[in-house]
């Protein structure tokens, strides 16, 4: 798959922060590559930059991915607004090293680790 | 909602030009004398600022404006009147060029509208509505100085700001356009209010006599029937040709606009009969209509007593609120039913129709809710079809609800109905009972006759169901802060960390988010705790894109007598269509907070995009080509700076974005708007 430079310098750039102790080849694939055909192949505009869930527009596909059987089921056949990735838009090479990259993702904090979003954070002082 | 002011026939104003600023500074200095001469007068104009009510005007014949002084009727020659009228063609009959009137119909136009409780009047100005124009800030202002003229840069930004406004303000804005090219401009603006059920008052300057045009782009900017253009998305337009029905017709309007289902109206207003002369003289000025309080339709008595077995019988009832509440006493009422029948609610996000927090509210859960619903009781539901019905990636459909389910509606939409423009959505073909009403108005007759019909035994079971959604509520508000959870750190700023930054700043202050939420996925709903109906407004109405960021605007302006704090969660691609409305908030010093979810594109077509090209099995690489906002980056702190507007940003760490709000929000405090752009993920 061709991936354009400048759009995918821009968007490398993003992930400063994501990036940091990502293993380069994982069992699945490579995870440098399927980071880049992930941001290159548009999963990233519904499921965030590192798969941590768009809200209305996708879920969240990472830390803990899908089984990699299931992923490519909802890639070739998905259901809902998903756009379908047959095997000529996304061969299954693609689709194991995008799988490598989302198996990568490390746990982030949960709520209870969050201060923010502790019950009595979200209760509102109005008036 | 504020009353209207009632201006009676013998409190109207009444001057020459240098007449009304004496009386002005008259007022403002011995406001004690007049209220002891006049104290039914002040207590009727306090509310709408009116310093100094004068003189009597006395009713006129009601016939149409003369423009010819020869035929005018006899001056009082106490009156100032400088020059003669300049002797005119055959062929034409041009403006009249005197130099001083004692009032002019712009006056007039000025008294009426005050009179309507209309507070400010929101243009990119034009000289075909400058007679009005003029006599806002030359009259109206100097009389009453809670009365204020709005620069915009836009048109559309002046529809959109007057849309935002009456959702908090309850009542229509003023605001004046071109006949053509003012009213194209404004034209998707109006579409978004009337898709949206907001009353909007609108007038444009119309060059009714041709003769008397003074140049080419006179005729340039004169339509035959301007309205036309916006005709089928506006609730009623009217031409007056004379003072005395533009007295009327801008009752009408604003009482049109003002029953439910509410919806823009508009006037064309003659440009020579807002310049020209009272005819006869300001003592012959026209009577000034009174403005009836308006009662909303509610539904029927048997229908209600239906719709009331219906849910009463009902075991797993479901109440869905789209533009349900249309005053804050919609809210309430909407809680009372919800809590006589223990039922849960379910709110589109298109107004504030209920407590984000409530135990009840189950909006998260509307489509497991719906498939297991023996009734449905649909309030204002804006598109029925696709509430009742669940439609698979094909096109296929199915009822959303299981065989033997109850729906009912009350939608005040389907007693003013429109062909054309199609708002009404796909017809729903198996509702049982459908009440052309205003919801709001139904809702107390509605409660009276649940409490009326249920039995004393079901409260046990009432009881069960509303400690099983109580519960319900609270697992999602759970699930709701784990999912916020995800991507907290990460840069591009996750949504919703941006959200919740923003609430950590505001909440334990008197907030109202004005910007729409569903390009957050409505978070704030989620996350945010909210009872009050001005803390959500809602959004566009027709999705039309460059509302955000003026209409928020006007919210911002409805809230500011308040003392309220306003935030704008506004994207970077409805920003950009019309950004003028930086300066005309910076001009203006209108408290907002504008948070700029900036993720560099128009998201919604590039995921568009991606569906079309990936079905064509073409590769997606490239569907970002027209959809980005990148290359070069705009740096939405410097523009808002550039016009005024204290800037942030570009914010890329999350880590910063905390004390750039606060920075903010110290401005926005201060009574002065502010701009923060939070480089975000798309969703």
């Amino acid at each position: 798959m061709t991936v354009r430079a400048p759009l995918l310098t821009a968007l490398s750039a993003t992930l400063v922060l994501a990036s940091a102790a990502l293993p380069a080849v994982d069992k699945f694939g490579d995870v440098a590559r399927g980071k880049q055909l992930y941001m290159a192949t548009g999963c990233y505009q519904c499921h965030g930059t590192r798969g941590e869930g768009g809200g209305n527009a996708g879920p969240r596909l990472a830390p803990t991915p899908l089984p990699l059987e299931a992923l490519k089921l909802q890639l070739r056949r998905p259901r809902g607004r998903m756009p379908v990735y047959t095997a000529m838009v996304m061969p299954d090479k693609d689709v194991a090293d995008i799988y490598a990259y989302l198996s990568s993702v490390p746990k982030g904090r949960t709520a209870a680790e969050i201060p923010m979003l502790k019950p009595q954070s979200t209760r509102s002082g109005s008036k | 909602m504020a009353a209207p002011v009632d201006l009676k026939e013998g409190e109207r104003l009444h001057h020459g030009r240098g007449l009304a600023r004496r009386q002005f500074l008259k007022g403002a200095a011995l406001g004690g004398v007049a209220a002891v001469a006049a104290p039914a007068t002040l207590a009727q104009t306090e509310e709408a600022g009116v310093v100094a009510p004068a003189a009597s005007g006395q009713p006129d014949s009601g016939t149409a404006r003369q423009p010819d002084s020869s035929t005018a009727p006899a001056r009082n020659t106490n009156e100032p009147r400088a020059a003669t009228p300049h002797p005119r063609s055959e062929e034409a009959t041009p403006r009249d060029e005197s130099l001083t009137y004692s009032s002019c119909g712009g006056d007039y136009m000025v008294d009426v509208l005050r009179s309507l409780g209309i507070e400010y009047f929101a243009a990119t100005p034009g000289n075909t509505f400058m007679g009005i124009h003029e006599a806002v800030v030359n009259y109206g202002m100097l009389t009453q100085p809670n009365l204020r003229f709005i620069t915009t840069m836009h048109e559309e930004a002046s529809v959109a700001m007057a849309h935002g406004y009456a959702k908090i303000a309850g009542k229509p804005m003023a605001c004046m356009m071109h006949t053509a090219v003012g009213l194209q401009h404004g034209a998707m603006a109006i579409y978004n209010a009337y898709a949206d059920r907001v009353p909007i008052f609108m007038m444009v300057g119309a060059s009714i006599d041709a003769t008397r045009r003074a140049n080419a782009v006179d005729w340039l900017h004169a339509a035959t029937d301007g309205p036309a253009m916006v005709r089928d998305f506006t609730k009623w337009d009217d031409t007056p040709g004379s003072l005395r029905h533009f007295g009327e017709s801008a009752v009408r309007a604003y009482k049109f606009s003002m029953t439910p289902p509410y919806g823009p109206t508009l006037l064309a207003v003659d440009t020579l009969m807002q310049e020209d002369e009272i005819p006869g003289g300001a003592r012959a000025a026209p009577p000034i209509p009174k403005l009836p309080r308006v009662a909303p339709p509610a539904g029927e008595e048997g229908a209600v007593k239906e719709a009331a077995r219906l849910l009463v019988s009902a075991e797993r009832p479901v109440i869905y609120a789209d533009r349900a509440a249309r005053t804050p006493e919609g809210l309430q009422l909407l809680v009372q039913l919800a809590e006589v029948l223990q039922a849960p609610v379910c709110d589109s996000n298109n107004r504030m129709n209920f407590p984000w927090r409530h135990p009840l509210n189950q909006s998260r859960r509307l489509r497991a809710l719906l498939g297991e619903a023996d009734v449905v009781l649909a309030l204002e539901p804006g598109d029925p079809f696709s509430l009742f019905t669940a439609t698979d990636r094909h096109g296929n459909t199915r009822s959303a609800l299981a065989a033997g389910a109850h729906r009912i509606t009350i939608s005040s939409v389907e007693l003013t109905p429109k062909g054309n423009y199609q708002d009404l959505q796909r017809f729903a073909s198996e509702i049982d009972l459908a009440m052309a009403a205003d919801a709001e108005a139904t809702l107390p007759m509605l409660i009276e006759e649940v409490k009326r019909q249920m039995p004393a035994g079901r409260k046990a079971a009432l009881d069960a169901r509303g400690r099983a959604l109580a519960d319900a509520h609270r697992q999602e508000m759970e699930a709701a802060r784990e999912s916020a959870a995800d991507g907290w750190d990460d840069s591009p700023i996750s949504v919703p960390r941006m959200c919740m930054e923003v609430y950590e700043q505001i909440k334990g202050e008197d907030w109202s988010l004005v910007s729409g939420a569903a390009f957050q996925s409505h978070l704030p709903q989620a996350l945010w705790t909210a009872d009050k109906h001005y803390q959500y407004i809602g959004a566009q109405g027709a999705a039309g894109i460059g509302y955000m960021a003026p209409a928020t605007l006007g919210a911002a302006l409805a809230n500011q007598k308040h003392g309220r704090l306003s935030v704008s969660i506004v994207g970077d691609g409805d920003l950009m269509f019309g950004p003028g409305i930086l300066w005309s908030a910076a001009h203006e010093r209108i408290p907002l907070l504008y948070v700029v979810h900036n993720n560099r594109a128009y998201h919604m077509e590039i995921m568009q995009m991606q569906v079309i090209a990936n079905r064509r099995q073409r590769g997606i690489d490239r569907v970002h080509i027209g959809c980005r906002i990148e290359d070069p980056n705009i740096n939405y702190a410097a523009m808002a700076k550039s016009m005024g507007v204290y800037g942030e940003g570009p914010i890329e760490n999350p880590r910063d974005l905390g004390p750039a709000l606060k920075r903010a929000l110290a401005v926005v405090r201060k009574g002065e708007p502010a701009l923060v752009d939070v480089v975000s993920q798309g969703r």
